[in-house]
């Protein structure tokens, strides 16, 4: 919900009880005022009986609907005016209706009168009508205005708010142009303007020198292994028995896995920083025959038997260096974890790929499956990053990928956006 | 041929040289950028093996240097950046070549044959060794007179015998020559032995020495001494 939406809708929640709490003040405002104007006009009928009556004109004269004259005991004390409620029936709306009744006594001539009236200028259920009406209209003149106000505010008042929100939405870490929010009077939008400049100036500072380190300790590490490598094959190429034969190659292989592992994490690296972002589309179809006519020669030297089913023309967005980064390490995974004889099974259809390949169950739970150095032996050659490099090139080109055992073959699926 | 080695680092300088130099090769080295302005204005090389970063100036400015002055040497470069935009930079500057760190000694030497065999002898060069010929134009190889019917990868795998005579030459240089970035998932190299076997039998077959042994523990070399 919008916040504006959230600020008018408790606005009105809150105006709806404090109108129904005012719409009960001035009913009862008006119900007592009326009544007092009620009472002094009763009160002004009273005295002008009295007036008649002390003329010598009989009560029973002057007794009308609403006014009763009965006679007291003499010595009975006087009452000044009593002002009560009472409940009389009314012919023309068929029920009791709360009055004003105004009654004194008065010693005239000797003779103790009670004289007692009653009426009303304005009927009570008149006046919760015109209550209720008012209050309504009232009710319905703020939600319309406060629509629109709230509309129109929202637009001047938060657009400094959806200007710094939009800027921020389309950031990125990588573009190397300092972040530009709007200028703005309101002291809140300021203080999160500077706040956030400051923070984002920070990142894309750290982004850099993140990026920095990785190429240089990608540089840093590769000469030194390349020393290592020249030194080891210029000792393997002087005089030396089998035994130091022997030392040197596995040296010679412990520095190539060396090597092949800082350059993994490095592209695990530029991964994580994004930097192979790209528009290109290309043809998927014809990459994974390319692929797959690259490894032609070492599939059948393990005498294994390919299966494909590939759909013409597939088309999806990736940068091609990953593209081929992600066909390599997977067939080669079908292909290493594969036993002698086994088959190989390559499908490719709509939106989704499927590399099935023979060979034994894993010995850890699948989902470690795309785990950093997570392999099926761990004592194996092989370095343990080629999954976890394919899951993080999928998670970034939206390809949606997931692994299974079925039917003595494990299956990865990968599916495009 | 003579190469002048461009990198900053001594030890791996000293490899270079010394792996070229015992191939015949007369090679010279430059340690920094300027350095490397002086020999090339002063003297002739017919390669340049080159490293792109250097403490006192980058690389490709030499490369830039090199192509305005109009010299003929052959380029390769050696960069520790496995980074495509500067493969493309550098190829793209007129670099013959491009190897990425650490490579092996026996490809170097490989790559800088055939930029020379490109360069000087518009690949009409023939390699040989006593009986066994390899046309590098037509791609044809030969043990006397009997062409031989190799396989793109065994051509390829006998040129590189030939090339480093008297080498060992491990399974995973092999691979990687024969393979490249293919090579780098499989960690099985019996895919190497097959083809050596295969190769060797089909010399043996036309008549030829089987010169390629095998190396206990290391992997394979071409012996000039057997008869």
């Amino acid at each position: 919900m919008k916040l504006i939406y959230k600020f008018s809708l408790w606005y009105l929640v809150i105006t709806f009880f404090v109108l129904i709490i005012g719409g009960v003040l001035s009913y009862y405002t008006i119900k007592n005022e009326v009544d007092r104007e009620q009472a002094r006009y009763l009160k002004k009928n009273i005295d002008f009986t009295v007036q008649e009556l002390t003329r010598g004109i009989f009560p029973d004269s002057l007794s009308q609907n609403r006014m009763e004259i009965t006679r007291l005991a003499p010595n009975t004390p006087e009452i000044d005016f009593l002002v009560r409620d009472t409940m009389v029936w009314r012919d023309y709306l068929k029920r009791m209706e709360p009055q004003v009744k105004v009654s004194a006594s008065r010693v005239i001539n000797k003779q103790h009168y009670f004289i007692s009236t009653y009426g009303a200028i304005v009927d009570t259920q008149d006046i919760t009508d015109a209550v209720v009406k008012s209050i309504t209209g009232i009710f319905l003149i703020m939600l319309v205005v406060t629509g629109f106000v709230s509309v129109l505010i929202s637009k001047k008042i938060l657009m400094p708010f959806n200007k710094t929100l939009k800027a921020m939405q389309s950031f990125s870490l990588r573009q190397k142009k300092a972040l530009q929010l709007p200028v703005t009077h309101t002291v809140e939008f300021k203080k999160l303007n500077t706040f956030l400049e400051g923070m984002i100036a920070k990142a894309q500072q750290d982004y850099q020198t993140l990026k920095e380190f990785t190429e240089n300790a990608s540089h840093e590490l590769q000469t030194p292994l390349a020393i290592i490598i020249g030194k080891l094959e210029l000792l393997m190429n002087s005089e030396i028995n089998d035994h130091q034969a022997k030392l040197i190659i596995s040296a010679h292989d412990a520095v190539e896995k060396l090597s092949k592992m800082g350059q993994s994490l490095t592209l695990l690296t530029k991964l994580d920083n994004r930097e192979y972002e790209s528009e290109d589309i290309i043809n998927f179809s014809q990459a994974l025959k390319e692929s797959l006519f690259a490894f032609e020669e070492l599939i059948e030297m393990k005498s294994l038997k390919l299966e494909q089913v590939i759909e013409e023309n597939i088309l999806i967005n990736i940068h091609p260096v990953l593209n081929n980064i992600l066909l390599n390490n997977l067939l080669s995974n079908a292909i290493r974890h594969n036993r002698e004889n086994g088959i190989i099974d390559v499908k490719l259809s709509g939106k989704m790929l499927t590399i099935a390949n023979t060979g034994e169950p894993l010995d850890f739970p699948p989902v470690e499956m795309f785990k950093r150095f997570r392999k099926n032996n761990q004592s194996s050659d092989s370095i343990g990053l080629g999954l976890a490099i394919v899951y993080q090139i999928c998670e970034q080109n939206n390809i949606k990928i997931n692994y299974g055992y079925k039917k003595r073959m494990h299956v990865l699926n990968l599916v495009f956006q | 041929m003579k190469v002048l080695v461009i990198e900053d680092n001594n030890d791996l300088a000293q490899n270079i040289t010394e792996y070229l130099t015992r191939e015949g090769y007369i090679c010279e080295l430059a340690n920094n950028h300027s350095n490397a302005i002086d020999k090339l204005s002063a003297f002739q090389y017919d390669c340049i093996v080159l490293d792109i970063l250097l403490p006192d100036g980058n690389g490709l400015d030499i490369l830039s240097f090199i192509k305005s002055e109009r010299f003929k040497s052959g380029i390769l470069i050696i960069s520790a950046k496995n980074s495509l935009d500067d493969k493309i930079n550098g190829l793209g500057l007129g670099a013959d070549d491009y190897l990425t760190k650490p490579f092996h000694l026996p490809e170097l030497n490989a790559r800088l044959k055939a930029i020379y065999r490109r360069k000087y002898l518009q690949g009409d060069y023939e390699v040989y060794f006593n009986e066994i010929r390899i046309n590098t134009n037509t791609m044809e190889a030969r043990v006397d007179d009997n062409l031989l019917d190799l396989t793109r990868k065994e051509y390829t795998l006998l040129l590189y015998f030939l090339i480093n005579q008297n080498r060992v030459l491990t399974r995973q240089t092999i691979a990687e020559h024969l393979w490249g970035d293919y090579a780098d998932n499989l960690l099985n190299f019996d895919f190497v032995y097959q083809h050596v076997k295969n190769l060797r039998k089909k010399i043996v077959l036309a008549n030829g020495t089987d010169y390629i042994e095998t190396v206990y523990g290391l992997g394979y070399k071409l012996n000039t001494s057997k008869q």
